[in-house]
């Protein structure tokens, strides 16, 4: 049943904001010409990048390469810093130093995709003859003035911007969708200046990433402040990067007098209240439901949730996580039953069951009898056109032991084995095979070794949550499979990180 | 020319102009010399000035608005229209063609999953030189319709293209529909479409429509008069509530041990409170229906050998016909008799819906959720939650209807609660709600001296919503006061 309503006038509008959120690096090609003795241009780097990404609908194939530019700038140690969505997904990456005409070759050290930063290294040391790395600033103040140096569209030179910091609050970062610290400033930011450096006084205070479509705003361009960028490198000196981590609950304000009375709070306490907790997450089984978290990290929690920032600043309580490692213990104040208790939480990454956006990784697959199983992530969705609403409300839904990921039969390649199915089953969810229950793609490999009575029986849901059964002969099912790879032109059944799993 | 006398030259000229006018008859299809006459006695335009219900703030009366369309006389001095022509009008006014007086009219039966209306008018002048339409049968591919349609009812003519069965907005279901080559669009407006002289169908407003028309085949017209004679109320046309699996593949038939000489599709669901509930099992084969056999794409051949989906066959009864069918149930032949019941669905779409039911307190107001609702605001701005529950939603003995917090009207007892829009009701002081009147009974009764609603809205706006239940009344009060309000609820729930 698919249909779509006619339009009227529009009285609740509910505008996600990462949707117009636009990353900036741009496409285009050509060389710097050398200027200026501003002491700054020494720390410049322009990135251009040749990208080959996925294809999610049929993993076993490659999308066409694509060339982008950005910017970036030199740091202690030989090291250039830019965004990483200027370098995902890369498969070759070349820097021009401002005031060269030589391109060098680089390669990615390490990549943050969740604070969209990344690292490159040369090989050959002669690039960084006559660069100045960059020197730290802090966290600039509301109306400090900032420089944005890049290399942004409508033109080939280095291109500076002036502005003043407007915002700096906690958005979402459009490469990752994470909600993190980031700094809004009225300086035109434009596609190409993505990983660029933004200079106060001397230092640098930022690395320009993102911007709004001009449709939707002007003048709104955000920077990676430098608590974020002191954190990813700090981890990767490490040796190895690991994302934010986060809490893993569910939360709701509690500004209405009411029912924070209901909630047995004192008129002196403010807090929020936990609802939910996220399976396996830091949370889970510190956290109950319906907790009121008082205080994070020693910052007391206000009624909006929102903690003391700077002096009088405020900040999202999510703001401490932005500074911390997994693994790092945080100390909770809640409210259970009435009684105030201390916790201490050990902070982990989330577990998703629609996983958010993902880089430079392939996508996991598995065939069989023409048969084509996925997970259902964010990258997938993405290929799907105007998706259904059944699809959308499972990206709210949490996991379970029960169902760690939503394994999707996504399209059959018709052969005669699964005659009679192909025009039926597409994107639907797979809920059993030869009666074994799926809960993550693995799963399916096990669970297609058991054929029961000569058959092989899976049972794919509907939106409805009407199962059909979809029967295969598993006498036949070998030779159909291989028929199946080879007219498809497919060299391998499952993706790499099935392999060995079962089987 | 040469040396043509006078006369010879007038003899000429006479035959040509003869000629001429014989070509020109010849050149014009036989349908416009022989019909357009008749046709223009039996079309009348039909002006309707609609007053809209805002399902959004219930209590307000909606905005007004014009409609015209067309529609066409009946036997017995009636008027068939389109009931989205009428239903909302509140005056209705005919034409006939080529006259400019015009008649009031009012709506006499209306079929909201048909889209059809009867209207009757006082003034029996009206009917004075009109010609009642002729049913006639149901087009076949290739056939020749003509359509009125337009400021001046200019004709347009079509071809048949097919027979299909396809999602209708207006009807919020499946329907069999006959389709044109060409778009017949909302200029034809309740038009009547003709075959040969006589009424074949009505056209009808299909979303997304492509390039083609579509038109609401004579013989459901034909089901709609059976189901309203003796003025009986209209309660929409039967649904049989199951879902169904194909029976094409060799090793799926195998698994339900269906010999291969037997047809029909698998029953994978039957809906609670449907026509099939306690009749049918998931399992069953269905292998024919009133008659017709079902194969193994669930698809039936009438006559004239058009093969259309046995949904098709659904609209061709009234509610309270028994159906036979003919089933395998393991591995067993049987009859089962059904009598028909209307659509059961979780969010229903009732086009003839005038008085939203609606239930407002301490700035919360509540509402069940319905495909009317969902036209107050564009698709896309709905929670996918909410979209979801419309597209899939099914009927059960625990949920039958879903209670909507649509919005709050913002006042001191609220505060804090502003953001909350279109969040699903769970529970009113502990009281589970299963439909609107729940509500009323569930805040009778505070726990303690608080009302808590729980919503399930975790993802976006919360869980629980506690205000001071003494000071309710009076804020419900100064709200009403507020906002104009005359009513904290809905007729229905007084």
């Amino acid at each position: 049943m698919k249909f779509s309503c006619s339009s009227h006038s529009s009285r609740v509008r509910v505008l996600s904001l990462g949707v117009f959120v636009v990353l900036l690096h741009f496409s285009i090609t050509g060389t710097a010409i050398a200027a200026g003795n501003d002491s700054l241009k020494k720390s410049l780097v322009k990135i251009f990048t040749t990208m080959q990404n996925p294809n999610y609908y049929e993993p076993w194939r490659i999308d066409s390469q694509i060339s982008v530019s950005g910017s970036g700038c030199i740091l202690p140690g030989h090291r250039i810093l830019t965004n990483a969505h200027v370098v995902s997904n890369q498969i070759f990456i070349q820097v021009l130093k401002e005031g060269d005409t030589k391109k060098y070759t680089a390669k990615r050290e390490f990549v943050a995709h969740d604070c969209d930063l990344a690292v490159l290294s040369v090989d050959d040391p002669a690039f960084f003859k006559g660069t100045k790395p960059v020197t730290f600033g802090g966290l600039p103040y509301l109306k400090d003035s900032v420089q944005v140096y890049g290399y942004p569209v409508g033109g080939e030179d280095l291109s500076i911007t002036e502005g003043v910091v407007s915002r700096i609050e906690i958005v979402p970062y459009a490469h990752s969708m994470r909600n993190l610290l980031a700094v809004q400033t009225d300086a035109a930011i434009n596609p190409g200046n993505s990983g660029g450096p933004v200079f106060m006084k001397k230092k640098m205070v930022g690395v320009a990433f993102q911007g709004y479509n001009a449709i939707v705003a002007q003048n709104t361009g955000f920077l990676i402040p430098v608590p974020i960028i002191k954190r990813f490198l700090k981890e990767i000196k490490a040796g190895a990067y690991h994302s934010v981590p986060s809490l893993g609950l569910f939360w709701e304000d509690l500004e209405n007098d009411d029912l924070r009375a209901y909630l047995g709070m004192k008129q002196d306490q403010t807090g929020i209240l936990v609802p939910k907790i996220l399976w396996q997450s830091s949370a889970w089984n510190v956290l109950q439901p319906n907790d009121v978290l008082l205080s994070i990290d020693g910052f007391p929690v206000g009624n909006d949730g929102t903690i003391p920032f700077r002096k009088g600043e405020r900040v999202h309580f999510r703001y401490p996580l932005c500074l911390h490692g997994l693994g790092d213990s945080i100390p909770l104040k809640i409210l259970r039953q009435g009684q105030v208790q201390t916790l201490k939480i050990t902070l982990k990454e989330d577990v998703r069951l629609v996983p958010d956006i993902e880089y430079d990784v392939a996508p996991t697959y598995f065939i069989f009898d023409g048969l084509v199983f996925t997970p259902l992530t964010m990258n997938y969705l993405r290929t799907v056109k105007d998706p259904a609403p059944d699809f959308l409300v499972l990206l709210n839904q949490t996991p379970t032991e029960d169902r760690k990921q939503v394994v999707l039969l996504s399209h059959i390649l018709n052969h005669e084995i699964n005659k009679g199915y192909g025009h039926d089953y597409t994107n639907v969810v797979v809920r059993k095979v030869n009666g074994i229950p799926i809960t993550e793609m693995k799963d399916l490999l096990a669970a297609f070794e058991k054929p029961v009575g000569g058959r092989h029986i899976v049972e794919v849901e509907s939106p409805e949550n009407v199962i059909d059964h979809i029967i295969l002969d598993a006498n036949k099912s070998k030779q159909a499979s291989d028929e199946i790879l080879k007219l498809n032109e497919i060299p391998e059944d499952r993706s790499a990180d099935l392999k060995g799993a079962s089987h | 020319m040469k040396n043509l006398s006078l006369k010879q030259k007038f003899l000429l000229g006479l035959g040509l102009i003869f000629l001429a006018y014989l070509i020109l008859m010849l050149s014009i299809p036989s349908w416009r010399w022989g019909h357009t006459k008749d046709l223009k006695k039996s079309v009348v335009k039909v002006f309707t000035t609609t007053q809209n219900v805002d399902f959004f703030e219930p209590w307000k009366a909606g905005s007004q608005s014009s409609v015209e369309g067309c529609g066409c006389v009946l036997p017995g001095k009636k008027i068939l229209t389109l009931a989205h022509n009428v239903n909302k009008g509140n005056f209705i006014e005919l034409e006939k063609f080529g006259e400019t007086k015009r008649y009031v009219a009012k709506v006499e039966q209306s079929g909201f999953d048909m889209d059809l209306a009867i209207l009757s008018v006082s003034d029996q002048d009206f009917f004075k030189d009109t010609e009642p339409v002729d049913f006639g049968d149901v087009p076949t591919k290739g056939d020749k319709v003509i359509v009125h349609g337009g400021e001046e009812l200019a004709v347009k003519e079509d071809t048949v293209s097919g027979l299909d069965v396809v999602w209708v907005w207006d009807a919020a279901r499946y329907m069999p529909v006959l389709m044109t080559d060409s778009s017949i669009d909302a200029k034809n407006n309740g038009c009547p479409v003709f075959s040969r002289g006589k009424l074949v169908g009505m056209p009808l407003s299909v979303s997304g429509s492509d390039k083609k028309g579509y038109i609401l085949p004579i013989n459901l017209i034909r089901t709609f008069f059976k189901d309203i004679q003796d003025g009986k109320p209209y309660v929409g046309f039967p649904d049989m509530g199951v879902f169904t699996q194909d029976l094409v593949n060799p090793t799926l038939r195998d698994f339900y041990k269906i010999p291969a000489d037997q047809t029909g599709v698998i029953v994978s669901k039957v809906l609670y409170g449907s026509s099939a509930d306690g009749l049918l099992k998931e399992g069953d084969v269905l292998q024919s229906f009133d008659g017709y056999a079902v194969d193994n794409e669930g698809y039936v051949t009438q006559q004239k050998s058009e093969r259309v989906n046995w949904y098709y066959l659904f609209p061709l009864h009234a509610v309270g016909d028994v159906v036979s069918l003919d089933i395998l149930r393991d591995g067993q032949k049987m009859k089962v008799k059904v009598p028909l019941k209307p659509l059961s669905c979780l969010v229903p779409y009732r086009e003839d819906n005038r008085h939203p039911t609606y239930y407002m307190v301490a700035g919360f107001v509540f509402t069940p959720l319905t495909g009317n609702y969902f036209q107050t605001v564009e698709w896309k701005y709905f929670k996918p939650e909410l979209r979801d529950l419309y597209v899939h939603g099914l009927p059960s003995p625990e949920t039958k209807q879903v209670v909507l917090l649509t919005h709050v009207l913002p006042h001191e007892i609220n505060k804090g609660y502003e953001r909350l829009n279109n969040v699903i009701v769970k529970k009113v002081n502990g009281k589970t709600i299963h439909e609107m009147k729940d509500l009323i009974d569930a805040f009778d009764h505070p726990m303690g001296n608080m009302d808590v609603i729980d919503v399930d809205d975790l993802a976006y706006f919360g869980s629980t919503v506690v205000i001071d239940a003494q000071k309710a009344k009076q804020a419900t009060d100064e709200i009403m006061a507020n906002f104009k309000i005359l009513s904290d609820r809905s007729q229905d729930l007084k």
